[in-house]
C-alpha cells in the first residue's frame, strides 16, 4: 500500500457528507451506464470507496460532483474497456436521422413525449453520445466538466451533443410514428 | 458568421462560455434566422424533455444506509492508550495499579491473544471491511459452492496467485456457504462467506506480502489480531505467507472461536 495523507476525522466526516449529498446523482448515471441492479449499486460503491481513498487528490474549488462523476466513468472504462473502443453508430439510427429531415411535426413530438419514449430512444444511443447528453443536459455540467469526465477533447462532447440529440430526436419521431401505425 | 458556426456555438452560449461580444453576435443571428432558431428551440425543448421526463432513479434507501454505513467515521482515535498515557503522568502510582490489572486481563479465552483495538484501523482492517460489505451485498450466491473449498478445488486454486492446499471447515455453528475470488489491496484474494445464524462472516485470505497486520508485523506470529472498523470486529492472523481475514457483525468471540477453527483445519 502506498501512503497517503490521512484525513482527520472532521475532514472525513463533511467529505462524506458531500459524498452522499451526490449518491443520487451517481445512481442514475450508473443507471443509464447498466440496468442490472447489481452492478450499478457496485460501481456506485466503487466510486465511493475511491472518492475517499484518493480524497486528497480532489482540488477545492473544482467541481466536486463532476470529480465524482469522473472516476465513476473511469471505473466504467476499467471494467468494460469502452474507454478504447471507437463510438460505433446504429446504422438504424442513422436512418431515421436521414428519414427524419423532411420535416416531421417534431416539436409535438417532443412535447408529448413521455417517460418511456424518452428512456426507449436514449437506450438506443450509442453510449458515448448518450453519456455526453445525459451529462451536459440532464446532470447540468458545463462542456469543460463533461470533456473531463468522458476524458475527450472539448471539441469532441460538442460533436457528442450535436449527433446525440439529433438520434435522440429522429427516435423519438421514429418511436411516435410506429406507435401511431399501430393505433 | 455561417448558419453552421452558429449552431457549433449553441452550446458555448448555453454554457456561457462564449465571450460577450461573440454572444451578442449569435443571439443576434438567432434574432433573424428562421433556421437557427428552430433548431435552438428544439434542442431547448428537447433538454427540458429530458431533464423532466426522462428517468434519473435515485439510489434505494437500502443501498443508502449502507453506503452510509460504509463511509461512516471511523471509531475515535482517542483511546484508552491516551487516556493511561495521562493518568500515568498524573498518578504514577495509582498507573503501577492499572498496569497490573492490565496485565491480568491480558487471558485470553480459547489461547488466542488479542493484540490490539480499535485504534488499529490499517489498510488491511479497512478493506477487508470493505470487501465484507461489497460481499453483503451482492445478491448472487458465491461462485464457488461450498462442496468445492473442502478443500479448495485446482480450478479456483489456479485463478489465485498462492498455492494451497486450502481447506475451509464447515459445521452447525459456522456454516460454509461458498467463495468467490475476488480483489483486494491490489492482489487476488480467496473470500469464502460463513454464516452463524443469519449474520454473514466474510473470510478473506490473501498472500501477506507487504501487508501490515494491526500490530507490528512479525512479531506475533500464531496470534489472532482483532481491530473494529464501523461497527464491524475483524480478526487477522498470518499462517505462512497468508493472512487470514474474518470480519463480521458479531461478537469477537465468535469471531475468535472461528479463527480457532480454521487454525486448526
Amino acid at each position: 500500500m502506498t501512503d497517503r495523507p490521512v484525513l482527520s476525522e472532521e475532514e472525513q466526516r463533511r467529505f462524506t457528507q458531500a459524498l452522499l449529498e451526490h449518491l443520487d446523482a451517481l445512481h442514475s448515471f450508473a443507471w443509464w451506464l447498466t440496468h442490472r441492479r447489481e452492478e450499478i449499486e457496485e460501481l456506485v460503491q466503487e466510486t465511493c470507496l475511491r472518492a475517499l481513498r484518493f480524497a486528497h487528490q480532489f482540488q477545492p474549488g473544482t467541481n466536486f460532483k463532476a470529480w465524482l462523476f469522473s472516476i465513476l466513468k473511469h471505473e466504467w472504462f476499467r471494467r468494460t474497456g469502452l474507454a478504447r473502443r471507437e463510438v460505433q453508430s446504429d446504422p438504424a439510427l442513422d436512418d431515421e436521422v436521414f428519414r427524419c429531415q423532411g420535416g416531421t411535426p417534431e416539436a409535438e413530438v417532443i412535447k408529448s413525449a413521455l417517460r418511456e419514449d424518452l428512456d426507449a430512444a436514449l437506450r438506443r444511443l450509442p453510449e458515448e453520445y448518450r453519456s455526453a447528453v445525459l451529462l451536459f443536459d440532464l446532470h447540468g455540467f458545463s462542456l469543460k466538466e463533461t470533456a473531463e469526465i468522458l476524458d475527450v477533447p472539448d471539441g469532441t462532447v460538442k460533436s457528442r451533443l450535436s449527433r446525440g440529440r439529433q438520434m435522440l430526436r429522429a427516435s423519438l419521431v421514429a418511436y411516435t410514428e410506429s406507435k401511431s401505425r399501430e393505433q | 458568421m455561417s448558419c453552421e458556426t452558429i449552431r457549433e456555438s449553441l452550446d458555448e452560449l448555453r454554457d456561457g462560455a462564449l465571450a460577450e461580444q461573440e454572444a451578442r453576435a449569435v443571439r443576434e443571428h438567432l434574432a433573424c434566422c428562421s433556421s437557427c432558431a428552430t433548431e435552438w428551440g428544439m434542442t431547448e425543448m428537447l433538454r427540458e424533455a429530458i431533464r423532466d421526463r426522462a428517468s434519473a432513479p435515485a439510489a434505494p434507501s437500502a443501498f443508502r444506509e449502507a453506503m452510509t454505513r460504509l463511509l461512516g467515521p471511523k471509531p475515535t482515535t482517542v483511546s484508552w492508550v491516551a487516556r493511561l498515557q495521562e493518568a500515568i503522568r498524573l498518578r504514577p502510582l495509582a498507573a503501577v495499579a492499572v498496569a497490573a490489572a492490565l496485565a491480568i486481563l491480558v487471558v485470553v479465552p480459547l489461547n488466542l491473544q488479542v493484540l490490539s483495538t480499535k485504534e488499529a484501523v490499517t489498510p488491511l482492517v479497512e478493506e477487508s471491511v470493505n470487501e465484507h460489505i461489497r460481499q453483503t451485498l451482492r445478491e448472487r450466491l458465491p461462485e464457488i459452492p461450498s462442496r468445492e473449498l473442502q478443500p479448495v478445488h485446482g480450478t479456483h486454486q489456479r485463478r489465485l496467485e498462492f498455492s494451497g492446499p486450502l481447506s475451509f471447515p464447515d459445521d452447525l455453528e459456522f456454516q460454509l456457504v461458498g467463495g468467490q475470488v475476488s480483489y483486494v489491496l491490489g492482489r487476488r484474494v480467496l473470500a469464502v462467506t460463513y454464516r452463524k445464524g443469519d449474520r454473514p462472516i466474510t473470510l478473506l485470505v490473501l498472500p501477506g506480502a507487504g501487508i501490515r497486520l494491526p500490530e507490528q508485523p512479525g512479531t506475533h506470529a500464531g496470534r489472532v489480531y482483532h481491530a473494529a472498523d464501523r461497527g464491524f470486529q475483524t480478526v487477522h492472523w498470518q499462517q505462512g505467507p497468508l493472512i487470514y481475514s474474518l470480519v463480521a457483525d458479531v461478537e469477537h468471540a465468535d469471531l475468535s472461536r472461528l479463527a480457532e477453527k480454521l487454525q486448526q483445519k
